[in-house]
């Protein structure tokens, strides 16, 4: 082992190496930069395109089938979703995970801009926004006080945003609700028709009349003056000045036909923190900022905004995502520490040698440091995947070293010196270390290239895992050996049994130890005489873990308790905004009756959503200061709510799998009212599942609609045109933005419309007049009333048509309540197939379920990849293509413990939980690697197999133990999840302390059996094999031969 | 004039060359990584199984009471070690001329 013989050679040079690491690894932490997940890129492309007043029938018809067309033909596509709903049309295109979401943004510009002349006139610009998880807010502020809500939202958009805005790292601040300034101009439908005018005359002279246009340059002489026509009005008022038209000469002004008001926006959105009406600030921030570093200067200027706001209006944080993160990662960071602790401990207990100890414990943190120059060069984060990797490493960063130090004070208890043993303890053992380190790499590089989007997730966690082990491998051959060399004495501490309570612990321990290595040495001649029984055995146990997970259920990933949940409301349709809000109050009371519950945040109708629709964020009290856990509080106001009339309501949590409802069914085809049949019967079929609750049907049909068909004869022979008749009941109804108005460096929207009493009632909508472009025989212009070139019918409507893969969809969705996804998916999929669908129908579960199921299928993948990369790593450091399989008989072994911890703690099968039982296949080895490595070396010696197996056994006994031990407890403060969100990743601590207990106990005898069971297979084949081919003669000598060999 | 052979196990190269030092033996030649076996000790052929190398020095004597002084040394050396594989073995030859 050149490594370690150089580095006992030159101490200072095996130091400085170590040093340089640990020195770039503290250089590259505090540059590494904090997040919850690593930055994955999800090739996610979503278009916006906004029709304003258009149903969402017209929606689907004239926009997304149209830009769903386009898309298709871009390369990389997988599938396409899209929502049509009231003006607004979202389609989202999913690429496939190897194309980059950059140039699929790009592309997906290019055929948007080509078919742009096929779109409506009236579309707003298509917005096409690649997904990115950095754009979602980070924090949301709140804004509210005792003043008008125009001016609380006035001084938080001048003010408050403006602040944000330039702190560095925030990359947009949004307003949410509040009541923005408007310039207001109400027309009166009746004069409006007395003076002979369509709303178009007031559109157009509003608009022409407010204008600043640069005229050019003068060139007088030497001399240069700017030429600018100053046609913009200065005051509000100076709106009524406006000549709208001017019959006869005479001029009609803007007052004669139209009351001009200052102000606000109708309002369609809102924002409740607490119970009090407030202005919401969503911060999001720029793309590669750190989360934790940006929210602490929001937090900074926030503290000197609140004491410089005016008394009567106060700031309050209603989210802070980094406040969870940083409670993860200080979670993490306990569990690697007081994994690490725990770790150091048992090598104590083992060694009962403070030096030997001291010397092993620094192959921890050199290791995790050094494996921070790694993560910053490969552009990670410190996220809840990489610490999570470091945290379960933790007892395995240490494995090498114990077994080199392990080793070197057996030399030294056979009379070498410290130099001589560390140098000869460390070549008799490198093969072996080498081989543990390396399968544990091969088998977490597949994890880290995992297919799908789970797979990307685990990159970070794969990688960090391996740097980590490989670091720790090289550790243990530089800084061990060399310390050893240096430091250690043959003096032990004194085992005694007189001694204080530390003496007298270590002295029982190892007297136990000593008489658990016999009996273990006596075991182990028994096993090796009773092959069968123990071959038959370790079937069985591997058939009954088998059966123990079926026992387990199976969910995506486990459920953790975050402190928050949300609450989803839906009004009955067609609700107004104070309807909904109404609502919402009696929710939000429900909540805060809870003592549990500390901020609830209410925001109606934000983004594109309608007024019917709205959210309360829920916050509680730390998970550690209350008895309930978040679902049943969740289960408690679920009962009260059922009291509720006047809406849907359904509950959420943000998971790794997003927030959508975890049973998600989609049901697919061309009719809608088909569908609608059909979704109606699976919405029972899921209702009627037990474990279900929140049950979510997607189509809405009742929504009340008035539908305007006009006539074209009569339209055209009176001289107006459908496109005229529809701008302009857009413009008197939803009102159409004329101009701007200027106010200090502030623009706001001019926006002419009839006043409120001419368009409320139906009746209002037929009186609407249009101006013809036929003039009357005497001349003058030719106003058509809107029942003269139109029928008006009321009647129902889908408020939102979905699409999936280009045909009309409907989603079922639903919460689980004390059953997991798979028992549940696996009760709806017996009950669905019995249903009798035509042809072009059908029903698919999607979202969580669907992930689960490709996740799983990933997985099991990546677990044949790890168990082939394991057996060519062994194969190829053992040189044998037979004692591999000895080894690996380790890995069935690991399952049934695995099994029995998820079952004891009550977990499930999940994408953590399986994780974990990889990460076992690369562990196990470690044992069987030790136990053979040595048996060969001794057969080498000359020592009969028996014999040799007998030796190696219990002389191995003492590093097996202490490594398992060491992984064991430094495992466990993640398989007991104590902190805040530390359910997430306790699966993965339990399967691998189960099957590390049981692997280790069972293959202390299954490996020796096995072995001496394929070593009989290849002598055999060998020796029948040259019988064939060779002149042996004597064929009944030689088998007798081998026979007595064996 | 005498000619010593010393083989001992490579782990033992640095306590020789202090005791060389100590008696005032600045003159040898040795070669490393020597393959080899004693009678009834492991063998040190640089394998997995068989550990290590020896090393070898020949010392060409004019004064011969430092061989003397040395092989005391070593006696008393060898009078400590617990295993066997851990004795140097002194090799000495009657030397005829040295130019």
């Amino acid at each position: 082992m050149k490594l370690a013989d150089v580095s006992i050679k030159r101490p200072v040079f095996a130091t400085m190496m170590i040093m340089a690491l640990v020195v770039l690894g503290l250089f590259s932490l505090v540059k590494l930069n904090v997040d919850l997940y690593p930055d994955v890129d999800i090739p996610y492309v979503i278009i916006t395109t906004v029709l304003p007043g258009a149903g969402p029938e017209q929606i689907e018809t004239d926009v997304t089938k149209k830009v769903e067309d386009a898309v298709n033909t871009v390369a990389g596509v997988d599938w396409i979703q899209s929502y049509s709903q009231e003006s607004v049309s979202l389609v989202v295109i999913a690429f496939k995970l190897e194309v980059d979401g950059k140039v699929a943004a790009q592309d997906v510009r290019e055929k948007i801009s080509a078919i742009r002349g096929d779109l409506p006139t009236e579309i707003e610009d298509p917005i096409i926004q690649r997904y990115d998880p950095a754009s979602f807010p980070i924090m949301s502020l709140t804004v509210s006080g005792s003043r008008s809500e125009k001016e609380i939202t006035e001084f938080t958009k001048t003010v408050i945003k403006k602040r944000l805005e330039n702190i560095p790292g925030v990359g947009a601040v949004n307003l949410v609700g509040g009541a923005e300034r408007e310039i207001q101009i109400e027309v009166d439908a009746a004069r409006l028709k007395a003076f002979n005018l369509s709303i178009q005359d007031v559109i157009q002279n509003v608009s022409a009349q407010n204008v600043e246009i640069p005229g050019g340059n003068l060139t007088e002489g030497s001399r240069q003056v700017l030429l600018r026509t100053m046609g913009k009005y200065k005051k509000v008022e100076d709106f009524n000045r406006v000549i709208v038209a001017t019959p006869q000469g005479k001029p009609v002004y803007l007052y004669d036909v139209a009351k001009v008001l200052d102000g606000t926006k109708e309002q369609k959105s809102l924002t409740r923190v607490n119970g009090k009406i407030a202005v919401g600030l969503d911060i999001i921030k720029q793309s590669g900022s750190n989360t934790v570093q940006v929210a602490g200067e929001v937090n900074k200027q926030l503290e000197k905004l609140k004491s410089e706001i005016p008394s009567d209006m106060d700031i309050f944080l209603a989210q802070d995502n980094s406040i969870f993160i940083r409670d993860s990662i200080n979670d993490v960071l306990f569990d690697i520490f007081y994994g690490g602790l725990l770790a150091i401990l048992v090598i104590y207990l083992f060694l009962a040698n403070f030096r030997a100890t001291v010397i092993s414990a620094l192959a921890l943190p050199s290791s995790i440091i050094a494996s921070f120059i790694i993560m910053y060069a490969l552009n990670f984060t410190l996220n809840m995947m990489s610490l999570l990797a470091l945290s379960l490493a933790v007892g395995l960063l240490i494995d090498d070293a114990i077994v080199v130090i392990e080793n070197i004070y057996r030399h030294m208890s056979q009379g070498e010196t410290p130099m001589e043993a560390a140098k000869s303890a460390s070549q008799e053992i490198g093969l072996a270390v080498m081989a543990t380190t390396f399968t544990v790499v091969a088998v977490f590089v597949p994890v880290a290239f995992m297919p799908g989007i789970v797979g990307r997730f685990f990159y970070q966690f794969g990688i960090t895992i391996s740097v980590a082990v490989l670091v720790s491998l090289f550790v243990a051959f530089t800084l061990t050996p060399m310390l050893s060399s240096r430091w250690l004495t043959h003096e032990d501490e004194a085992l005694s049994k007189e001694g204080n309570i530390l003496q007298k612990l270590l002295y029982y321990f190892n007297h136990f130890f000593e008489i658990l290595n016999s009996k273990y040495k006596n075991a182990l001649a028994w096993s090796l005489n009773h092959r069968k029984t123990i071959v038959i055995g370790a079937i069985l146990i591997f058939a009954i873990s088998f059966m123990i997970m079926g026992m387990l259920g199976s969910q995506f990933f486990p459920d953790t308790d975050r402190s928050e949940f949300m609450i989803e409301i839906k009004a009955a349709p067609g609700s107004s905004l104070e309807q909904t809000s109404k609502l919402a109050a009696d929710i939000e009371k429900m909540c805060r009756d809870k003592k549990e519950v500390t901020t609830v945040l209410t925001t109606i109708g934000s983004g594109n959503n309608p007024v019917t629709q709205g959210t309360i964020l829920v916050k509680l009290v730390n998970k550690k200061e209350r008895t309930k856990s978040d679902k049943q509080l969740m289960a408690e106001i679920r009962e009260q709510l059922k009291y509720l009339p006047g809406g849907d309501f359904g509950f959420t949590v943000q998971t790794m799998g997003g927030n959508e409802k975890p049973v998600s069914l989609s049901v697919r085809g061309e009719d809608l009212k088909k569908l609608a049949e059909i979704a109606e019967k699976v919405e029972a079929i899921v209702k009627s599942t037990p474990g279900t609750v929140d049950v979510e049907n997607s189509l809405e049909i009742s929504k009340p609609e008035v539908r305007v068909q006009i006539n074209r004869e009569k339209a055209s022979d009176l001289g107006v045109n459908p496109y005229l008749i529809a701008s302009s009941i857009r413009a008197m109804v939803d009102g159409f933005v004329a101009t701007q108005f200027q106010s200090g460096d502030e623009q706001y929207d001019v926006r002419v419309r009839l006043q409120k009493s001419d368009r409320t009632k139906l009746s209002d909508i037929n009186s609407l007049t249009f101006k013809s472009y036929k003039n009357r025989q005497d001349g003058s212009t030719l106003i058509v009333p809107l029942s003269d070139v139109a029928t008006i019918t009321e009647g129902t409507g889908p408020s939102q048509i979905n699409r999936y893969a280009k045909q009309k969809e409907i989603r079922i969705g639903a919460n689980l309540s004390e059953r997991l996804l798979g028992e549940v998916l696996s009760d709806i999929n017996k009950k669905i197939s019995t249903l009798k669908l035509e042809p072009g129908y059908s029903i698919e579960v999607v979202g969580e379920g669907q992930q689960q199921e490709e996740s799983f299928v990933n997985m099991l993948l990546s677990l044949v990849l790890a168990i082939v990369f394991v057996y060519i790593v062994l194969a190829a450091q053992f040189d044998s293509f037979v004692y591999p399989f000895s080894i690996m008989l380790a890995l069935p072994m690991s399952i049934i413990g695995a099994v029995i911890f998820l079952l004891i703690f009550g977990s499930s099968i999940s994408v953590i939980s399986l994780i974990g039982i990889i990460m076992l296949m690369g562990l196990v080895t470690k044992n069987g690697i030790l136990l053979v490595d040595y048996t060969n070396v001794l057969r080498e010696k000359g020592l009969t197999r028996f014999d040799a197996l007998i030796q190696a056994g219990p002389t191995r006994l003492r590093p097996i133990l202490m490594t398992t031990f060491a992984m064991v407890f430094g495992m466990m403060p993640v398989a007991l999840a104590l902190g805040e969100g530390s359910e997430f990743r306790a699966p993965m601590g339990q399967a691998v302390i189960g099957g590390l207990i049981t692997s280790t106990l069972l293959t202390l005898f299954i490996v020796p059996v096995v072995y001496t069971i394929l070593d009989d297979l290849s002598l055999k084949k060998i020796f029948s094999f040259l019988a064939k081919i060779g002149p042996i003669k004597k064929k009944a000598d030689l088998t007798n031969k081998i026979d007595n060999y064996i | 004039m005498k000619f010593a052979f010393m083989v001992y196990r490579d782990v033992l190269d640095d306590r020789i060359s202090s005791i060389l030092n100590e008696i005032g033996i600045d003159y040898y030649t040795e070669w490393e990584e020597v393959k080899g076996k004693g009678h009834l000790t492991e063998a040190h052929l640089g394998t997995r199984p068989f550990p290590g190398y020896n090393c070898v020095r020949m010392i060409a004597f004019e004064d011969e009471g430092k061989l003397k002084k040395l092989i005391e040394v070593l006696e008393d050396f060898n009078k400590d070690v617990i295993r066997k594989d851990d004795r140097i073995r002194l090799f000495q030859l009657p030397l005829e001329k040295i130019v």
